[in-house]
């Protein structure tokens, strides 16, 4: 079974256009046959929830090393949302195949670095603990 | 569903599918069996129809023949049409179809079996009887469907526990959904087999039968049959005459070409009562197949035939096509498609919203409905009370008669509805930028069209709402339903921010500039969920009357 962690060079909030960069490491054995890095978001709430991948980054022969560094540059959309029908978070998750053994750091995308909360229910705190 | 319920279902389940194999299952064994025998020639000594009863309403026209063959080269005699139980059928024409196939004298083929050369048949067993043994199966999927794929679900969300599945390999939203494909499955062969037996078959029967010739007849049977069904009553039309062509006599049960489920009962009623057994009439034959005959060329296609075949038809295409458009967003939906899909094409050029489709045309198709459903349903009820009394219950005509009656009052109320705000102008609205950007203004000009220029006050308000296709699972007749709706409530509106408030005399047209808050949020179109916005127009000609009318807004993110 492969053990993955992902790791984002700077704070977990981001503004559109923005770079993101980080480093995802693998170990175990047998190594993964390849690792795939995506940035995307998804939906959550009364319907079903919704994954859109925006970018991927793809480590194609990850025998030969145990980590990669990524850089995505955020689109201009759809920002980070929580809403009482719809909530919208985005994340980066690195999967390693076949295993599907997989690690996962939530991220905000929104106008000067935050969620969009129109109904002013949740805390800042509950989007930071999110993202621990 | 609780234990109970299960218990319930495969009680029900087990009562109908023993004994349906008992009764069927039987007949098929054997009709299979045949297929095994071995082919030989033989010659037809005697063939006739005869009718035997099958209960006591029904009455079965069976083959009677007697032929000989010869196997291993003994002499052998068989008067066995075909296998199974039942020789016969309530269908006339086929059973003269076959009687005048195997004419006496003529030489024809048997089946015979090699191991015991006694037992022959002229005819092997019909297998498509074999999906009646399905019938259960499928009448118990049918009612616990719901549970079915609650089962699948939930079995589908432990298994993704359990492996600890990706999250961004869980996109449920782009699943296709079982229900779909089973509704549109049922739908599609629903629609097609009741189209083709209720409306295509009569007129391509119709069509090819102009050519058919008068005949003298002789009404054997004429009576109206009734039976008990899963509804209520149901009324059959038993009905054979018999007539002669190339000097060999026939008979056949066919009134016309119709395969109505509507035929009003009064009228059946009447026939029999104007058309005794013994009595004479001219019945159209087919010159080719004298074996086919009906009493009447017209050609009557009933409202609900035609009206169900359609719904279900459409229906089942409806959701067909929702599974392609699913199948298709998944293969497409990703990278700079994506998003394009819920970020939406931004326009800089203006746009002119207007009300569509306008009120009076809204009108004007509610009041053909509501003729075309009006006068469908006063037929059908008309034919079913007139059923009544005479002491039959007539139920398909008088529950669609409802129907189409309650759907026609329905439509008259939406036709007046929209009659009233026909009377009235409306509003068209421009915006410039056609999309406006977040953090950014743009300019709303409204102006009125219509009759009855005159807007005494107004209000315009820019509302964003949050909208969830949510499935909800009701308890219906036949068993739980779900069905999926699009949610959004006054609580789901995030924002109402008033344009433009006023009351005034020359309201007629104007514009206005709108900034939209750095912080607000953008359209966002999800396959089931959404952030939506709307301009909405309030206004009036005087304090005491209210119009409104809403234009869906697209509000984009600003470029980085």
């Amino acid at each position: 079974m492969n053990s993955l962690t992902l790791e984002i060079n700077e704070q977990p909030f981001y503004s559109p256009g923005e770079k993101l960069t980080g480093k995802a490491t693998w170990s175990g054995d047998p190594s993964p046959e390849r690792v795939d890095v995506r940035l995307f978001w998804f939906t959550s709430g009364a319907a079903l929830s919704q994954v859109g991948i925006v970018n991927r980054c793809v480590v194609k022969n990850p025998k030969d090393r145990r980590s990669t560094s990524f850089e995505f540059t955020l689109p201009e959309g759809p920002w980070s949302f929580a809403g009482r029908l719809v909530t919208l978070r985005w994340a980066v998750e690195v999967v390693a195949f076949p295993s599907r053994a997989s690690a996962i750091r939530m991220i905000t995308l929104g106008p000067d670095r935050r969620r969009i909360n129109p109904f002013r229910e949740e805390e800042t705190e509950a989007e930071s603990q999110e993202h621990q | 569903m609780g234990s109970r319920g299960k218990w319930v279902l495969w009680v029900c389940f087990f009562g109908m599918f023993v004994p349906i194999l008992m009764t069927l299952g039987v007949d098929f064994f054997a009709a299979v069996r045949s297929y095994t025998w071995k082919k030989v020639p033989c010659t037809i000594l005697r063939s006739a129809v005869a009718e035997e009863p099958f209960s006591p309403t029904v009455t079965h026209h069976v083959v009677k023949a007697e032929y000989s063959y010869n196997f291993g080269g003994r002499e052998y005699k068989s008067t066995r049409f075909t296998t199974g139980k039942h020789q016969g059928s309530t269908d006339v024409t086929k059973a003269e179809q076959a009687a005048a196939r195997l004419a006496p004298g003529r030489p024809s083929t048997c089946y015979v079996n090699p191991h015991n050369p006694n037992e022959a048949v002229l005819q092997r067993g019909e297998l498509w009887g074999v999906l009646f043994l399905f019938a259960p199966l499928l009448i118990v999927g049918l009612i616990a469907h719901e549970d079915i794929f609650a089962w699948f679900e939930r079995r589908e969300w432990r298994r993704r526990k359990a492996e600890h599945l990706p999250l961004s390999e869980t996109n449920d939203a782009l699943q296709t959904d079982g229900r779909l494909v089973l509704m549109a499955i049922l739908g599609l062969v629903m629609g097609i087999f009741l189209g083709g037996f209720c409306v295509v078959g009569p007129i391509w029967r119709w069509a090819h039968a102009h050519d058919w010739v008068e005949t003298d007849a002789v009404i054997n049977r004429s009576e109206l049959t009734s039976h008990s069904g899963m509804h209520g009553p149901q009324y059959s039309l038993e009905l054979t005459y018999s007539y002669q062509q190339g000097g060999r006599p026939y008979r056949s049960d066919r009134r016309n070409f119709n395969q109505s489920i509507e035929e009003p009962v009064a009228d059946l009623a009447a026939w029999t009562v104007a058309h005794q057994p013994g009595s004479s009439i001219r019945a159209l034959v087919n010159p080719r197949d004298p074996t086919e005959a009906v009493l009447y060329r017209d050609l009557k296609i009933g409202w609900v035939s035609v009206s169900l075949s359609s719904l279900m038809l459409g229906f089942g295409l409806a959701m067909a096509a929702k599974c392609v458009q699913i199948h298709w967003l998944r293969k497409r939906l990703s990278g700079a498609a994506l998003v394009d899909y819920c970020l939406g094409k931004r326009r800089h050029d203006p746009i002119r919203l207007r009300v569509f489709p306008p009120p009076l045309l809204s009108a004007t198709g509610c009041a053909v409905a509501a003729v075309i459903a009006g006068t469908a349903g006063g037929w059908s009820l008309q034919k079913g009370i007139r059923a009544l009394l005479n002491g039959q219950g007539d139920l398909i005509n008088l529950l669609y008669g409802a129907g189409a009656s309650i759907a026609a009052v329905w439509l008259v109320t939406r036709a007046l509805k929209f009659l009233e705000k026909a009377r009235y102008c409306r509003p068209v609205v421009g915006i410039t930028p056609g999309t406006p950007v977040v953090g950014e203004s743009f300019k709303l000009e409204w102006r009125f069209v219509g009759p009855r220029p005159k807007v005494e006050w107004l209000r315009i308000f820019l509302e964003g709402f949050e909208e969830a296709k949510v499935r909800h699972v009701t308890a219906g007749y036949h068993g739980a339903i779900s069905e999926e709706k699009k949610e959004r409530s006054m609580c789901s509106m995030f924002m109402s921010q008033p344009l433009v408030q006023e009351i005034d005399e020359s309201l007629l047209y104007g514009n206005v500039n709108v900034s939209i808050p750095e912080d607000t949020m953008h359209s966002f179109t999800g396959v089931k969920s959404a952030v939506a916005w709307e301009v909405r127009i309030e206004f009036g000609k005087d304090t005491k009357q209210k119009l409104e009318y809403r234009f869906p807004v697209r509000l984009a993110p600003p470029k980085p």
